[in-house]
């Protein structure tokens, strides 16, 4: 077995190596019809391109399945694989539980398609109410993600049995720190994929005929969706983690015990803290939205720690290399490789992301806040530049491995999560001020018929100018990276000269690492600002208003 | 790690959204004020079980009791008629759209009762804050009312119940909006005080199909 992730990935059996190519080339066909769908969303919102509503709804349905479940997810699911089988050097076992589960997930993307473009558009949480009108396209609908579900359990079977075979025959003592996560990463997966069962198949044995109407299915929906899009956010980490390794050779400094602490954080501190979702909904106990509220300000713990970990780690080992200064490391960092483009860009974003994140999960700024375009204009930080960017970043390192091909032209690809950067700042900053203001999410034509502000149509301009900036560096990358598995493109020599390698290097004691901790007091300060200014609003509003709650 | 916990504490107390510490320790009343509409508690008002037929009835009769000849309807407090029938006189349903839409003060007469029935208890007699309440049905794709026209000044109690799916019942100002989800069958209930005079726009925030973009009304404060 070789000794970087480069020669691991390699040398897997061609078995392997087929079965990751085909599900990290289905992702990203999935990504690339999400982003299609969603340009058009934010271009007909802004009033680029006019379409009649309810094709902007489909067009918004495709882009949230194709988007949150199906690249996430599948892409998700490839790369767990694939680290899963150069980690214990032996390559996948029980691959055909793989490919059942991705042939699963596969049909549950037909069927989404298909029943995102049947009836009414459900947009991607499917609700039942509206399916009430067509139940025909509600149980295609939820017959996709029930599939999808069904994968989820299936295929992350295959990664679980590939790190602890070697336990169980006694040939290893314990998982290291990136086996640990990816069993971790696993397991989640396969609580996803009951979740999603538990959300939709009540809908699907209704429209059947088979059982009663799913009144609980928005409670559900919360809880499953919350799950859904923050544990991505470990699976974020855990590859952060691996792709520090694979272009520098820098491991944690703290040691494996704690890297594994960290990782466990996330099934304690995510699942709690769904119920900031449910802030509006008439029927919540005050007790529970107290409890909510506090129980919110902790969902970045582990993300926020792993993150110290990590950049601690890579700080203390470039500045061992060179640089002075506060930022002087950061220039010797190997910028060459898009991947590390992409993870830096990842980082920044998440800063943003967690920022607004804990200014929507503040329980007394939900009359304002929640249901408007601060939503999608925060959690595009998280899915489009911190989840989506460190997805390819890994696929960019992973396939080119696979396949024994160069990247394709990276001197381009490594300016490209710089330009979804941008577009992403001009799309977040003109969704969180749009919503400060009380524009609404999920709706084509914001104008209300002359009665809206102006205002709220420029911003809606803003959105689809940085929207489509953002969409379009995002398909250059995941076309980029597709490419990589090209079998017309000449095979390389290993060394491309694209990583730097100091993991034979031991830190010089007394160093000191200031970038993590500076950039969680900047992240505190910016959540102070926001939040204060969200109050500021509240007061300024010309209405005295309390309840809310319903009977 | 408790950063969150501990650190926005301070800021939530210093904008009347949580317990001064002084509060905490019963050195003062400690009522945390709700800065722009928080959401605060208020009272039952023995509508539970309010069903979807029952809300739509009193909905109209609403509308038809506050109807300008423009088609806004106005809920303002109206002159008592010679002998007013309470419910009890009457027999109606004690929770009906009767009392519903009654004037429940007696501002336009310096706080004296009207002695007007208020079998819910709703709100304290005479006193000259008296909400009065408004009914807002919200289906695909309409919101009954959809002209409403209110005083400044003036406590309402907006009583709010989605017929078919849900639906959201927000609010805008100008500068900012004031969200509102409506669930099925489900009485939502808030109290409102339009504190200056505008025309503003109510609509509908959580998606509810095709024709969701155009779902709309209209509040003018006088």
């Amino acid at each position: 077995m070789g000794s970087t992730y480069k020669e691991r990935f390699a040398a897997l059996p061609a078995r392997d190596r087929r079965l990751l190519v085909v599900m990290s080339g289905a992702s990203l066909g999935m990504l690339l019809l999400g982003i299609a769908g969603g340009l058009l969303t934010a271009l007909a919102r802004g009033g680029l391109i006019d379409i009649l509503p309810n094709t902007g709804y489909r067009l918004l349905t495709l882009h949230g399945v194709s988007i949150f479940f199906y690249w996430l997810f599948v892409a998700q699911a490839a790369l767990l694989l694939g680290f899963a089988a150069v980690e214990q050097g032996r390559g996948l076992l029980r691959r055909g539980l793989a490919w059942v589960g991705f042939a699963l997930m596969l049909a549950g993307f037909g069927a989404s398609m298909a029943g995102a473009h049947i009836g009414v558009p459900l947009l991607y949480d499917g609700a039942p109410g509206l399916g009430a009108l067509a139940p025909s396209g509600l149980l295609v609908f939820n017959l996709g993600y029930l599939l999808l579900g069904v994968g989820l359990l299936v295929l992350p079977a295959a990664a679980i049995v590939t790190l602890l075979t070697p336990r169980w025959e006694g040939r290893q003592d314990r998982l290291s720190a990136v086996g640990f996560a990816l069993f971790a990463w696993a397991g989640f997966l396969m609580v996803s994929g009951f979740a999603a069962l538990y959300t939709f198949l009540p809908g699907l044995l209704w429209a059947l005929g088979l059982g009663a109407f799913p009144e609980n299915h928005g409670t559900n929906w919360h809880i499953v969706f919350h799950n859904m899009h923050y544990l991505p956010l470990m699976a974020t980490v855990i590859l952060w983690y691996v792709l520090v390794q694979a272009l520098t050779g820098v491991k944690s400094v703290f040691g494996e015990r704690f890297s594994k602490i960290v990782f466990a954080m996330y099934l304690v501190f995510v699942p709690p803290t769904s119920l900031y979702h449910m802030f509006l909904e008439p029927d919540l106990p005050g007790a529970v939205r107290v409890t909510g509220s506090l129980l919110s300000l902790f969902v970045s713990v582990p993300t926020l720690t792993a993150f110290l970990i990590i950049i601690a780690s890579l700080e203390i080992h470039a500045r061992g290399q060179a640089g002075r200064g506060l930022f002087g490391w950061l220039q010797v960092l190997p910028w060459r490789h898009p991947a590390m483009s992409a993870l830096a860009v990842a980082v920044l974003s998440m800063g943003l992301g967690i920022v607004f994140a804990f200014v929507l999960i503040q329980e007394r700024l939900a009359p304002l806040l929640s249901d408007t375009f601060f939503v999608p204009g925060y959690f595009h930080f998280f899915t489009v530049g911190t989840v989506s960017l460190t997805l390819l970043a890994a696929l960019a390192v992973m396939l080119p491995a696979l396949g024994g091909r160069p990247l394709w032209r990276p001197g381009l690809l490594r300016w490209m999560p710089w330009l979804v950067f941008a577009g992403l700042l001009v799309f977040g900053a003109a969704g969180v001020a749009a919503g400060y203001l009380g524009v609404p999410r999920r709706v084509i034509d914001v104008a209300y018929q002359g009665q809206a502000p102006m205002l709220w149509q420029g911003l809606m301009l803003a959105i689809a100018i940085g929207g489509a900036v953002m969409a379009s560096a995002l398909a250059v990358i995941a076309a980029g990276v597709a490419a990589s598995l090209w079998r017309g493109r000449v095979p390389v020599p290993a060394s491309a000269g694209l990583t730097v390698d100091w993991g034979g290097s031991t830190p010089a004691p007394g160093v000191a690492a200031w970038m993590g901790p500076l950039s969680v007091l900047i992240i505190v300060a910016a959540m102070y600002l926001f939040t204060a200014l969200g109050f500021e609003l509240m007061q300024w509003l010309p209405v005295a208003a309390s309840g809310g709650g319903g009977h | 790690m408790g950063f969150g916990a501990v650190s926005l504490y301070g800021l939530w107390a210093a904008y009347g959204a949580a317990p001064t510490p002084l509060a905490l320790l019963g050195h003062t009343d400690g009522h945390p004020g709700a800065p722009g509409g928080g959401h605060a508690g208020h009272g039952v008002h023995g509508t539970a079980g309010l069903n979807t037929e029952e809300f739509q009835r009193r909905t109209v009769g609403f509308i038809e009791r506050y109807r300008l000849p423009d088609g806004t309807v106005h809920p303002r407090r109206l002159a008592p008629p010679a002998s007013v029938p309470t419910a009890e006189h009457t027999g109606a349903d004690p929770a009906g759209m009767d009392h519903g839409g009654m004037d429940h003060g007696g501002m336009d007469h310096g706080g004296i009762d009207h002695g007007v029935a208020d079998p819910q208890g709703s709100a304290a007699e005479g006193t000259p804050a008296e909400a009065i309440d408004v009914y807002l049905a919200a289906g695909m794709w309409y919101y009954l009312p959809d002209r409403l026209r209110v005083d400044a000044g003036q406590p309402y109690r907006f009583r709010m119940m989605a017929l078919d799916v849900s639906h959201g019942a927000s609010i805008q100002f100008g500068r900012g909006g004031r969200m509102v989800r409506l669930r099925p069958g489900r009485l939502t209930e808030m109290d409102i005080t339009f504190q200056r005079p505008g025309r503003y726009l109510i609509y509908c925030t959580v998606y509810c199909g095709p024709a969701h973009d155009v779902m709309q009304a209209t509040i003018e404060v006088v």
